[in-house]
Parts: C-alpha cells; structure tokens; sequence
C-alpha cells in the first residue's frame, strides 16, 4: 500500500458523506413553497428595491495580487523542503526570485492598491 | 441655581407671561398663554439667567375638560428644571409648532398630533409613525376614544 | 420528496412492516426534539429573560437550542415580547418565512391574552393566538429562566410524540 493511497480515500470519502447526508436530508424533508413563503427574507418588512448590490471592484485586486504570490509560496515550499542539500548557489537563485517579485510589491505599495478604498 | 432663585429670575424677565402654579413639586410648573407661548420659549432659551437650552420632553394631557400640552425643559448650565403647560379647550386644540427654537421638539408635536389630535401649527411632517400602517381609528389618548377590542379597566 | 410520504404505504403492506414506520418516526422525532433552533424574536421584557435563559447559567446549548437570526433556519420561534399592531404583520411574515416542520412558544402573558396590557390599551394585540398558530404558552410576566426551560422541554415531548404525516403534511 503505498503512502498516497491515503489521497483518493479522503477524496472519495468525503465526497460521498456531503452526497449521502444531502440525499438522505433531500427525502426526508417536506417541501410546501408558498408564495408568502419564498418571498425574499428583509427583516419581516416587504422587500424593497434590487437585491443586486454593488460590489467594491477592489476585491478583484487583491486576489490578483493574492494569487501571485500565492504562487510564489507554491514555489518556495519544494525548495525549502531540500534546501539542505543545495548549496549556495540555491540559495542566491531563491533569493534573486523573490527579489524580483518583491519588487512588483514594491510598486503595487506604492500605486496604493494596499490601502482599502 | 435653586428654585427660589428660578423664581425671582422668571418672574423678573418673564413676570407677566408665565404664572406659577405649583411650588411643591420638584420644578416649578407655570402656565403660559397660547398667544405667548413662542415668546416665552425664546426668552428661556436666549436670555444668560435663564438658558433653558436643552428641551426635555412636551406631551398631551386630556383632562376630562380641557388639553393641556405640557413642556419639560432644563437648563444644562445652571443645572436646573422648569415645566410650562399651555391650556387649550377642546374645540381649538391648536398650539404653535416650537421646533424652530428647538430642533428637538419635531417628534415629540408629531407624537401630540396623533395620539391626541391637538393640531401643530408650521410644523414640517405631521405624518403618523407610532401607532398601526393602517390606523384609522380615530386619536387613541383621548378620554371619549373607543374601538372594538378595546377593553377598559373596569372601576372596582 | 416522495418517498417518506409513500413509506408508510407501503410499509403496511409487508406483514410486520409497521415497525420500519414507527422506528423511523422515532429516529426522526428525537433527532428533531433534540435539536430545535429558535428565531431570535426578542420584542419586550421577555426578551432579557430570554437572553439570560441563553446565557452560562440556565443553557440553552445543552437542549441543542441555538439562536439563528433569520427565519429561513430555524424550527421554533420563541416569540418573547409584546406584540402591538404595528408589529402583528411582520411577525406572520416572520412566521410564513420559516421552512416545515415550524413551531411556535409564546412566551410571557403579553403573548397569551395581552398580559398586563389586557385594559386601557390602544394597540397592543391581546395574545398572538389570532395571528399565528401557537404550540406551548409559557405563563409569566416574564417567566424565570426555568419556566422557559421546561417549556421548551414540553414542546420537546410534542414533538416525540409526533407522526410522519403531521410534519410531512402541512
């Protein structure tokens, strides 16, 4: 049995509790929709006006800005796991690495895209 | 500032307009004037012996025979309490609106108006906002008021 | 979905089937005794009760009874309060926003017949009876801490008590 087997039973295990349990809630339940039922939930007063709000577009940037460096931890962790037996070489290599991303840091800070707006 | 001393202060800027009614209590209580009840009020808030700035409360009474609208007002720098009522009988329950001296007073006439029905003069949004969406059922305070499910407390 | 309506049905045609239904109807009603979560419908006085009933000393959490702030994820609304006019249409929107199978604890004498407010009040609803279809009354203006316990543990004894066709209905 190799170590990675432990990979598709957790998969497939958890995969099958959320269908079993959703299955057997799905038969058991009774279902009655009324239209005073399903009407949209405002605090008991009748709903007014779009249940479209607007979104702060600055979210999008700071999951781009996540999602690079993101994956430069992707990279860092396999490096860091043999760092032992690299020499110094690595290590330069690493550091110039995150130098250059640190660097469009560096300007991303300074435009302001780190405040909040 | 005692209440001797809120007296002889009234009495000496204000003699004529306000008389005083009750001692005993904790504040004294006078009564004013329907026709002069804007001059009082700007006197109490503007004059430095007096400086009634800070509006406490105003509200109906229905005594079996008349309306009375009752003002609370204190003064926060001489630390001290003065109330005022204006009688108005029922056939012309109209008072002035006070809000423009005090900004306070625009919901406390609005909660007048439609619990008793005593009719606010330049005020800006005489609208119902306590009691039901749907009221129609006339001014609830009122001695003479009745509706179905309404059950009074019988006198033992 | 069908089939636990249909169960019973069927059930009665296998001789001895009837024990499928029964101890399906057990499993089912003390899972959902156990595990009553109520809307958070504090209006008035009752409403401190309630929170100090909620609170380390007298726990609703050892009942499985868990504050939601909506009506779309709880069982029971534990209407704790008076209920004057102006509120009486949004409580039975409250109460027709909550998904079967829903009960209701009305807590206090301003839910029973007015309470206090019962003479010489204008606008306040004598009992919420006439608004929306009460389960367990709870005296008391407002009730101790332990008399909304045990009130909570009568409702938890209706609800064992109760058969597949009573909540699967309407």
């Amino acid at each position: 049995m190799s170590a990675y087997l432990a990979i598709p039973i957790f998969i497939i295990a958890g995969t099958a509790i959320v269908l079993i349990t959703f299955t057997i809630a799905r038969l058991i339940r009774p279902s009655n929709p009324y239209p005073k039922k399903t009407v949209t939930y405002e605090c008991a007063e009748e709903p007014i006006g779009d249940s479209w709000i607007k979104f702060n577009p600055h979210f999008y940037i700071f999951a781009l800005i996540f999602v690079i460096f993101d994956v430069e931890i992707v990279f860092l962790f396999p490096w860091a796991v043999v760092f032992g037996q690299l020499g110094l070489f690595a290590l330069i290599e690493m550091v110039l690495f995150i130098a250059i991303l640190f660097y469009g840091l560096f300007y991303a800070w300074k435009k302001g895209v780190l405040k909040w707006v | 500032m005692t209440k001797e001393q809120l007296q002889t202060a009234i009495t000496e800027k204000l003699g004529d307009k306000m008389t005083l009614l009750d001692t005993g209590r904790h504040d004294l209580m006078y009564e004013v004037k329907r026709e002069n009840l804007l001059e009082v009020c700007k006197t109490l808030k503007d004059d430095e012996s007096l400086a009634f700035d800070y509006y406490l409360n105003s509200h109906g009474v229905d005594t079996k025979e008349k309306f009375e609208v009752v003002y609370n007002l204190a003064s926060i720098i001489h630390k001290t309490r003065i109330d005022f009522k204006v009688i108005l009988p029922y056939d012309s329950a109209e008072i002035e609106s006070v809000q423009t001296i005090w900004p306070g007073a625009n919901w406390f006439e609005r909660e007048m108006w439609e619990l008793y029905g005593i009719n606010v003069l330049n005020h800006d949004n005489l609208t119902r906002f306590l009691l039901a969406d749907d009221w129609d059922k006339g001014f609830p305070m009122r001695k003479d008021w009745d509706a179905p499910g309404f059950i009074r407390m019988p006198e033992l | 979905m069908g089939i636990i309506k249909k169960l019973p049905v069927y059930a009665e045609k296998v001789p001895g089937g009837g024990i499928v239904t029964t101890s399906l109807e057990m499993v089912l009603n003390q899972a959902r005794a156990r595990s009553l979560w109520y809307l958070l419908f504090g209006t008035a006085c009752c409403a401190i009760e309630l929170m100090c009933t909620g609170a380390s000393r007298y726990d609703f959490d050892r009942l499985g009874m868990i504050f939601r702030a909506t009506p779309r994820q709880s069982d029971v609304i534990l209407t704790a309060g008076t209920i004057t006019t102006k509120m009486a249409p949004r409580l039975r929107r409250l109460y027709d926003q909550m998904s079967e199978p829903r009960y209701v604890i009305a807590m206090g004498g301003c839910t029973i017949n007015g309470g206090p407010f019962y003479y010489d009040s204008y606008s306040v609803e004598k009992g919420i009876d006439h608004i929306i279809p009460v389960d367990i009354h709870i005296p008391g203006c407002p009730p101790r801490p332990e008399s909304l316990l045990e009130g909570c543990l009568h409702l938890q004894e209706k609800i064992k008590k109760e058969k597949l066709s009573d909540w699967q209905e309407k």
